[in-house]
């Protein structure tokens, strides 16, 4: 038996006991106090670090704060590229020569006052005009040597621009002027303006700290304040933004939330006014709540491609089989619950020339798939089936692997993790199948040329010489006449070939409160705040 | 004590040692690099080659790890690919969140242990006894998400008590930042709470058949004052060091509980470099992770040896 001495840890004891009682006390306290003002202060779920007071509501006549819950974190190092995360803030912080009006698809001005293509000897230059009441948030003035600069990084393949290959159709850029921009090249570039709605103008002599977000300079209706990656991004309101009616609030705060369950917390606590990012059916559910209204942005489609020099897709007949294997209806309903298109197109359906016997060519038959499949002999045959293991991807990529069993196939799941899958996509080594995501909002000029389905080296292999010919064709057309011709030429083509589809395109359904009012989409799927309000 | 730490310095170089080439090496293994997550997903080969090359990722590894164990000495624990910034930044701005949420928890979880596991082990009633049995069960076998939600639908969003979304430093403003660390150190303590209780309940029965027990019963000794100073403090050994593993714990299991309350601490930041193949970011926090578990373990050890005199640290 050893000796016991007097128990310190009995008062120890008392003394966390009351430490407990203190603390449950203090917590339910403030949380009465709190909930005898809720009506007039953010609700109690909210807590943020480093939010503003005004958080969510609009203080003094300022516009107010509004807070965007998110997933996807913001890139300042890929500003020149389409990004989930940087299409949130990257309008509102830089502006762009022009921006594609999603009514009417047409170019609106913006920094660009007015363009015009005219023949220059041999060859074709674009005379664009700027603004020249514009300037950056540093407070120099905005001029032709920025467009020129933001063109020259665009282009490089450190920026990694999906338009750089628009661009790169011209032969060169000059500043023609102090606010006259010249671009020349060997035929009008139809799709130019799709190369404009990536090239923010960015600021030359602070770009080497875009890419850290110490110094993120544009022109645009709000200013970056700061950034903590991972966490949170807070812009606040440009004073001095060239149109004097904008913006209309006086900050922007986006609190980068991963955790789709935590997305929806952040709505239930109004600790945010708008979310992003989450699972359809979350956000259906949200809805069901009079004070949240659906914000529906345009989604991804989900390319199926195959590898057609690998048997057995080396016949095109097996393709086609793939093709009407597929129950599209099944996915919008499951994995989408009604919001999605059924379309097979890359494209939208509202691209010029397309209509319903182009989108929906391929309907769900599988008597007929099978029935190919046997007339090909590929019955039985064993497919890798590929997909990249995201959770709307996999809930595609399950059914359509059900189908080819159905169809025939003896079907082997292959699911990546997204860094090696899109390091095989870009090798174009992603096996006889594949089941892709891609979410690029431009015109299918810009997309064939794009979109790692459908550009050189793509995983499919198809290199035909009359592929890249109907591209050709397509990005050359200047009149909507002749792009319709041209597109429909290409889509009969690609619709024959079948080696790649869209399974859906997907819609987006993004949740805010009804008191966000004028949020605003560029045709690219581009948030636009400028014109944004928060109200009572 | 200090002889007992001298003689730990070289087993404990040697695994910071280790933990630093696992650290390094076992993102990479991964295929998959922050190259191509920086390039984008529809990158061409070009480009992701092109940012290999700007980001230095095409040198060899052993250059690599020599470098970064040189810099780290220099005090320079490196740069986040993705994001630009140094980690020591990243890591200095979400620390204090995890710490926090951290430490509630661990004296959540040993308030709520030590309390349920003396109640169950000194219960004459046995319908007490039952009834801290069966909460004892229930709690160890649900998951900390599992408790944190419910947590969030009922406190949070049907009787909206407490935050359930984000995070305000405690040091900024105390009584806003218990708050909302209330609820997500709750759920991550209960579970390991459980264990220990279980523990302590376990050993003080033991204990109360030991012979000095009955002496002390014997002589008149009042039972309260038995089971305190002779039950309880006999009994506290095994709860310490489970206490003491499941603090590591509390640090991995703050991962997910940091997720669903969406606080933005270590464990995100640890989880997004992971996905993303941010290996600057996922060294540095797996070594300070070992670094950690260490100093826990000594710190175990030493609490024992101060508690329990038949333990001597040599």
């Amino acid at each position: 038996m050893r000796s016991t001495k007097p128990m310190r840890s009995r008062r120890g004891v008392k003394a966390l006991a009351v430490m407990c009682a203190l603390a449950l006390t203090a917590a339910a306290c403030s949380s009465d106090d709190d909930d005898s003002s809720s009506d007039s202060t953010p609700a109690e779920g909210s807590a943020e670090t480093d939010a503003p007071s005004d958080s969510g509501a609009p203080a003094g006549g300022d516009g107010g704060t509004l807070t965007i819950a998110t997933a996807a974190d913001a890139q300042p190092n890929a500003v020149l590229a389409t990004r989930a995360g940087n299409n949130l803030w990257r309008r509102q912080v830089y502006d762009t020569l022009t921006s594609v009006n999603i009514d009417t698809g047409q170019p609106d001005p913006l920094l660009a006052t007015d363009w015009e293509w005219v023949e220059d000897g041999d060859g074709w230059k674009m005379v664009i005009n700027l603004r020249d009441d514009v300037t950056f948030h540093t407070g120099r003035d905005f001029t032709a040597e920025d467009v020129i600069f933001t063109f020259d990084q665009q282009v490089l393949p450190e920026s990694a621009s999906q338009t750089a290959p628009v661009l790169q159709r011209a032969n060169s850029w000059e500043a023609t002027g102090t606010h006259e921009v010249t671009i020349f090249a060997d035929d009008p570039i139809g799709n130019i303006f799709d190369a404009f709605a990536l090239a923010v103008i960015i600021d030359s002599e602070t770009y080497a700290g875009v890419a850290d977000g110490t110094e993120v300079i544009g022109t645009g209706p709000f200013m970056w304040d700061s950034w903590e990656p991972g966490s949170s991004l807070s812009l606040v309101k440009n004073p001095n933004y060239w149109n004097a009616d904008e913006p209309k609030l006086a900050a922007i705060e986006y609190v980068i939330i991963p955790d789709p369950t935590a997305l929806t917390a952040a709505m239930q606590s109004d600790r945010a006014q708008v979310v992003f990012d989450l699972p359809t059916l979350d956000a259906q559910l949200l809805l069901e709540d009079d004070k949240f209204a659906p914000l529906v942005v345009p989604g991804p489609i989900f390319p199926l491609g195959m590898d057609i020099t690998q048997p057995p897709f080396d016949q095109v007949e097996v393709r086609q089989a793939v093709g009407y294997a597929i129950d599209r209806e099944r996915i919008v309903e499951q994995v989408f619950q009604g919001a999605a298109d059924p379309s097979v197109l890359h494209w939208k359906t509202s691209e010029p020339g397309m209509d319903d016997s182009y989108a929906y060519r391929y309907e769900y038959d599988p008597d007929l798939a099978r029935q190919m499949m046997e007339d090909a002999g590929a019955v039985g045959t064993e497919i890798e089936f590929t997909t990249l293991n995201i959770p709307n991807v996999v809930a595609v990529f399950e059914i359509v692997q059900n189908n080819l069993a159905d169809a025939g196939f003896v079907v082997t799941a292959n699911v990546l993790d997204t860094a090696q899958f899109d390091e095989l996509q870009a090798a174009g080594d992603l096996g006889p199948i594949f089941q892709q995501i891609h979410g690029l909002n431009l015109s299918a000029a810009s997309l064939v040329d794009a979109y790692p389905a459908l550009r050189d080296g793509n995983p499919s292999q198809e290199a035909d010489p009359e592929y890249r010919q109907l591209r050709d064709d397509l990005q050359a057309a200047t009149d909507e006449a002749s792009y319709a011709t041209a597109l429909q030429t290409l889509a009969d083509w690609m619709l024959e070939e079948v080696f790649s589809l869209s399974v859906v395109r997907g819609e987006a359904i993004n949740v805010q409160t009804v008191t966000v009012n004028g949020i605003e989409y560029t045709a690219e799927g581009v948030m636009i705040l400028a014109g944004a309000s928060l109200s009572e | 004590m200090g002889r007992y730490l001298l003689r730990r310095i070289p087993s404990v170089v040697l695994v910071i040692v280790v933990a630093s080439f696992v650290g390094f090496s076992l993102p990479r293994l991964a295929p998959g690099d922050p190259a191509v997550t920086l390039a984008g997903p529809d990158a061409t080969l070009e480009q992701i080659e092109a940012i290999r090359a700007e980001e230095g990722l095409d040198q060899n590894l052993i250059t690599q790890y020599f470098d970064w164990v040189k810099d780290v000495f220099n005090g320079d624990l490196g740069t986040s690919i993705l994001s630009g910034r140094p980690v020591s930044e990243l890591i200095s701005s979400r620390v204090a969140t995890t710490v926090e949420l951290a430490v509630v928890a661990l004296i959540f979880m040993l308030i709520i242990g030590a309390v349920l596991g003396v109640i169950a082990g000194s219960a004459r009633n046995r319908y007490v006894s039952a009834f801290v049995d069966s909460f004892n069960s229930v709690l160890l076998g649900t998951p900390p998400f599992l408790v944190g939600l419910i947590f969030i639908l009922i406190i949070g969003v049907e009787l909206n008590l407490l935050p359930f979304s984000g995070s305000v430093p405690i040091t900024e403003d105390p009584v806003e930042g218990f708050r909302s660390v209330f609820l997500p150190a709750l759920a991550l303590a209960l579970p390991p709470a459980a264990a220990i209780a279980r523990l302590v309940q376990a050993q003080m029965r033991r204990t109360r058949g030991e012979q000095f027990v009955e002496l002390a019963v014997a002589k008149g000794v009042p039972s309260r004052r038995i089971s305190v100073r002779h039950v309880l403090r006999n009994s506290t050994d095994a709860g310490i060091v489970l206490a003491g593993i499941r603090a590591g714990e509390l640090l991995a299991g703050a991962v997910v509980i940091e997720a669903i309350f969406a606080r933005n601490g270590l464990g995100q930041l640890a989880v997004q470099s992971v996905q993303n193949r941010d290996y600057q970011v996922v060294q540095v926090i797996v070594v300070g992770a070992v670094a950690v578990a260490l100093a826990i373990q000594l710190l175990t050890e030493i609490l024992l040896a101060a508690l329990d005199p038949r333990i001597r640290l040599t």
